[in-house]
């Protein structure tokens, strides 16, 4: 059997890219919500190689259109011992809830409930991505976690993306 | 004060709907913002869709009254 070695110049895609614009954000402090309102999500920037995110929200650049890949990790609590029925969280292209990415429906409540979710899509110049959560509670303030209270060292939130090619 | 989704849960309940049946008939949203002109609101909450089978959604001065 006889095997080709390949050099990055010879593969299309993957090896030798640089796969920017990517960014990445998180959350330093808890963001109240209300209940059961599908709220938009704010970050605190960690990186952003195109100065793309801002605003709570990433924007294509120009001359940046391409397949972009996404993850999402929300972590949705309440300040009661529990009540966090239905947790969700939602991206948003240009204005419109496109996708959902949703914990159980629990009728007894969670304390915390995180939710994750990756995807892909095919984005043109001033396509814009945002993150909503939706808190379903029935005891306390429903909010969404960032790294502060009883988690001061450990990231709870985090969105981020990168272009694919 | 109640919230926007406390008003709609008692706006249901007087109409006679169940609030746990209608949950995923009606979508409340924030954008961190003024809501968009004409929709039902609380602060910057507002009323973003309603689909509830028979009932027709309630009005600012309804949601205002309760």
């Amino acid at each position: 059997m006889a095997f080709t070695l390949l050099s990055a110049s010879s593969i299309s895609g993957g090896v030798g890219e640089n796969n920017t614009p990517a960014f990445y954000v998180g959350k330093t402090s808890a963001q109240t919500v209300s209940d059961n309102v599908k709220t938009k999500v704010t970050w605190n920037e960690v990186y952003d190689t195109d100065n793309a995110f801002a605003s709570d929200k990433f924007t294509v650049p120009s001359g940046q259109a391409g397949k972009y890949n996404f993850y999402v990790h929300l972590t949705l609590g309440t300040s009661g011992s529990y009540g966090v029925l239905f947790p969700r969280a939602y991206i948003y292209k240009n204005g419109n809830s496109l996708y959902m990415f949703s914990g159980p429906n629990n009728e007894q409540g969670n304390d915390v409930y995180s939710v994750t979710g990756t995807l892909s899509l095919d984005l043109s110049v001033g396509d814009y991505i945002e993150v909503y959560g939706r808190n379903n509670n029935d005891q306390g303030t429903p909010y969404f976690l960032g790294k502060s209270g009883d988690s001061p060292n450990e990231e709870r939130s985090w969105f981020g993306g990168y272009k694919l090619a | 004060m109640s919230t926007l989704n406390q008003k709609i849960k008692l706006y249901l309940e007087n109409n006679l709907k169940n609030y746990d049946d209608e949950l995923e008939n009606y979508v409340l949203q924030n954008d961190l913002k003024t809501p968009p002109t004409g929709k039902i609101k609380i602060n910057d909450d507002y009323l973003e869709s309603w689909n509830v089978d028979g009932l027709n959604a309630p009005t600012q001065s309804e949601i205002d009254a309760l």
